[in-house]
């Protein structure tokens, strides 16, 4: 049959990411890994600019989705990969923090032991997460979470002292939990459709209590997966005491790979089963999220605690994006497609927006505990004199978290407020403002000790257990965090880029 | 690598929530499974259309056995990915150490105790539980078993070797990290290569598929031994080798 060219790529993505997790297990030396790491990273970057040069340009008229049935067999036989705007922009996301990351890690673990197991878990979490955007079955999804949960929990354990295993292995069940629900609402999808498959499930489902109870235990699992207040409790720790590049992509990729999922049952599989309370519930827990996050970043007396909790904060962001798909009373169809377009918009504006930051941030941290050999907030006085490169990524990173202008996350902010606004929803405009001002509380607070206030005790002596890291380990987090800069002032890219396939 | 974890009593109890709200969240469950079974009940029985579609398809998939038909043909993909979360799995417990690879995978060594019993039942047991898991390898093309039964059984004899005390294995070794990886390494193969005849990844000649859904099998068979082997290994309390204290210092660099 014939596949275009965009299309014959996809199984690339999954493939390239496992090809480099078993040559880094075969080839376990020093450089083998780095190596094998560097040109996985690159040619991953080069299928993906392929593929997006392949994508129609003229955004708003196709509504093309690439297929590409794996092992030739079409659903409900087989599973096909699919490829929209939405899932486009996550993968390129992916493949860039992966460039960076492995970049950096190539540094973090040179002369960690834990390096041997580092880069082919790292590859297959890769893989998952490449798999997941990708995957067009909801029973292979199944299989990648686990991969995505499995790979999550190996690579934070890999922090070796007592926290980091207390805290991987409650990741591990809180992961399981999620998992049974979800393959539980699988079961009862085939149950009632008979077909696994995204786009016949889509066109099936309707409104009708088993599809309810789908779609709940979806949610419930997911929401798990995805820490959202109240089930956000083993965040804070799992992407605290992990390694900083594991730390970065647990934050800024696997919670957006739950996430991701739900908005797709949620707008488009399960859309039918959908109703207004839900939405708002859903909303309303974003909001607390939102709130207890920041206070909570307030009150961490550790830097890596700070980030990981306003990873909560910025989670309840997200799922602002529930509430602003109600239909109110009156709408066409056509305007409710245009609102859950721009909804959609926002919010994938938002996913980047976080990752590069939150990336940048984790990256900061992970510098400063290798020089300073801890991350207590109270001892970082002063201490902008010693790692100007990796606080000032801080700040910037800390910036578009805040949504302060000129950055991504002031975009963000905006056209998350613009829906809020065009759907008269002002309550959200509310709870997005204090947000941001909780945020710049806790970031401030940081900054303030870090460049401000003067160093307590001698002055000119470098701290004790002072290291100094390579060059190379604060520039990449300081690229991220530019790139939070850049991408404020091309907001165009991203939006056009979600149009592709219609999202709907 | 969690053997070195035990939680203490204190942080046990810190976990606990308090009576109210485990009453609440316990009654909200069950009125969950209550309205799950009220609405299954209410569905009634489903057709299954996938199920006809399987058979109407498996004269094309090279195998007899349905289930081996919808693992390693219709659904490969989903496969290919779990044998990969079992290389997650083997990672996620091996123990860490570089400087092992040099030594030999299998090395011979004197038990501290012997038991006779044991060694001469082995002598009779090893050999057909390898020809027997070669069996049900073989068989899986058209009655119940395949790579997973197989590597299983497989898996038994080595734990057996284990326990007999002659032997040690090295999973550091390269011939070890070998066999855990050969599974997923011969499938990413196989569906790379045929592409060159049908053009897709993962779909097989239809002429060629049994044969070559056995070598895919054969090499998953190994590395699911191999899997199943290491986390025996891992797992056990006294540690066989002496330097696995290595895991616990790996602190943050």
């Amino acid at each position: 049959m014939p596949l275009s060219d965009v299309s014959s790529l996809l199984p690339l993505l999954v493939a390239i990411p496992l090809t480099g997790a078993i040559f880094s297990v075969l080839i376990n030396s020093k450089h083998g890994q780095v190596l094998t790491g560097l040109l996985a990273a690159l040619s991953l970057a080069l299928v993906i600019g392929v593929i997006l040069l392949g994508l129609p340009s003229d955004g708003l008229q196709s509504t093309a989705v690439f297929r590409y049935p794996i092992a030739g067999w079409e659903a409900p036989l087989g599973i096909a990969l699919s490829l929209d705007g939405f899932s486009a922009l996550l993968l390129t996301l992916t493949t860039f923090l992966v460039t960076v990351l492995t970049f950096y890690s190539a540094y973090y673990f040179s002369a960690s032991p834990a390096r041997v197991r580092f880069w082919p878990l790292w590859w297959l979490l890769v893989a998952g997460i490449n798999a997941l955007f990708l995957s067009a079955d909801i029973f292979n999804v199944y299989v990648t979470l686990e991969i995505i949960g499995l790979a999550a929990v190996a690579l934070v354990a890999l922090s070796g002292n007592k926290a980091g295993l207390t805290a991987a292995l409650r990741y591990l069940l809180v992961g399981l939990l999620g998992s049974l629900c979800y393959l539980m609402a699988v079961a009862l999808l085939y149950h009632v459709y008979g077909t696994l498959d995204f786009a016949q499930l889509a066109a099936e489902a309707e409104s009708n209590p088993l599809s309810w109870s789908a779609l709940v235990l979806i949610t419930v699992g997911l929401v798990l997966k995805t820490a959202l207040v109240p089930l956000h409790f083993w965040l804070p720790h799992a992407h605290g005491s992990a390694p900083a590049p594991v730390s970065a992509i647990l934050s800024a990729l696997v919670v957006k790979a739950s996430f991701y999922l739900l908005v797709r049952f949620w707008m488009e599989i399960l859309a039918p089963a959908v109703t207004n309370g839900a939405l708002i519930l859903l909303g309303i827990l974003g909001g607390l999220a939102i709130l207890w996050g920041c206070i909570q970043a307030l009150r961490a007396t550790r830097l890596k605690l700070m980030v990981a909790y306003s990873t909560v904060a910025q989670i309840g962001y997200l799922f602002l994006l529930f509430p602003l798909l109600m239909s109110a009373e009156g709408t066409s169809a056509a305007q409710l497609a245009v609102q859950h377009q721009s909804a959609l918009a926002a919010v994938s504006y938002f996913i980047v927006a976080h990752a590069c930051a939150k990336a940048a941030m984790f990256i900061a941290a992970g510098n400063i505990i290798h020089s300073l050999g801890h991350d207590d907030i109270a001892k970082l006085q002063g201490m902008a004199k010693y790692m100007p490169l990796s606080l000032f990524t801080f700040a910037i990173a800390g910036g578009s978290l805040i949504g302060l202008p000129p950055s991504a996350g002031f975009i963000a902010k905006w056209l998350l407020l613009n829906v809020a606004i065009d759907t008269q929803q002002w309550w959200w405009v509310v709870i997005i403002l204090t947000g941001g001002l909780l945020a710049a509380l806790a970031i401030f607070r940081v900054l303030d000790l870090a460049f401000i206030k003067s160093e307590q005790a001698s002055e000119q002596v470098a701290p004790a257990h002072w290291r100094k890291v390579p060059v190379a380990m604060p520039l990449s987090g300081l690229a991220l965090a530019l790139c939070t800069m850049a991408l404020g002032f091309n907001a165009d890219l991203i939006i056009d880029l979600i149009t592709i396939g219609g999202g709907e | 690598m969690f053997n070195n974890l035990t939680l203490g009593r204190s942080a046990q109890h810190k976990a606990d929530l308090p009576v109210g709200v485990l009453f609440m969240v316990a009654l909200a469950i069950a009125a969950a499974c209550l309205f799950l079974t009220m609405a299954l009940i209410d569905f009634g029985p489903a057709e299954q259309p996938l199920v006809t579609l399987v058979a109407s398809h498996l004269e094309q998939s090279g195998v007899e056995n349905p289930v081996t038909a919808v693992l390693l043909n219709f659904r490969s993909y989903d496969t290919l990915l779990e044998v990969a979360v079992l290389l997650i799995v083997a990672l996620a417990v091996m123990p860490a150490n570089s400087e092992q690879s040099k030594v030999r995978f299998i090395s011979v060594l004197v038990p501290t105790e012997r038991s006779f019993v044991l060694e001469a039942f082995l002598r009779w047991l090893l050999p057909a539980i390898v020809v027997t898991s070669g069996y049900l390898l073989w068989t899986g093309a058209a009655l119940p078993g395949g790579a997973f039964q197989a590597g299983a059984l497989l898996a038994g004899a080595g734990i057996l070797l284990l326990l007999a005390g002659h032997h040690s294995f090295n999973f550091n070794a390269s011939a070890a990290r070998l066999l855990l990886v050969v599974g997923l390494a011969v499938f990413l193969l196989v569906g790379a290569a045929v592409i060159l005849s049908s053009g897709i990844a993962l779909a097989y000649p239809q002429a060629w598929a049994g044969i070559l859904i056995l070598v895919i099998e054969v090499a998953a068979t190994l590395t699911i031994a191999a899997i199943l082997v290491l986390l025996f290994c891992a797992l056990q309390v006294e540690a066989p080798r002496a330097n696995y204290e290595g895991l616990i210092k790996e602190e943050r660099p």
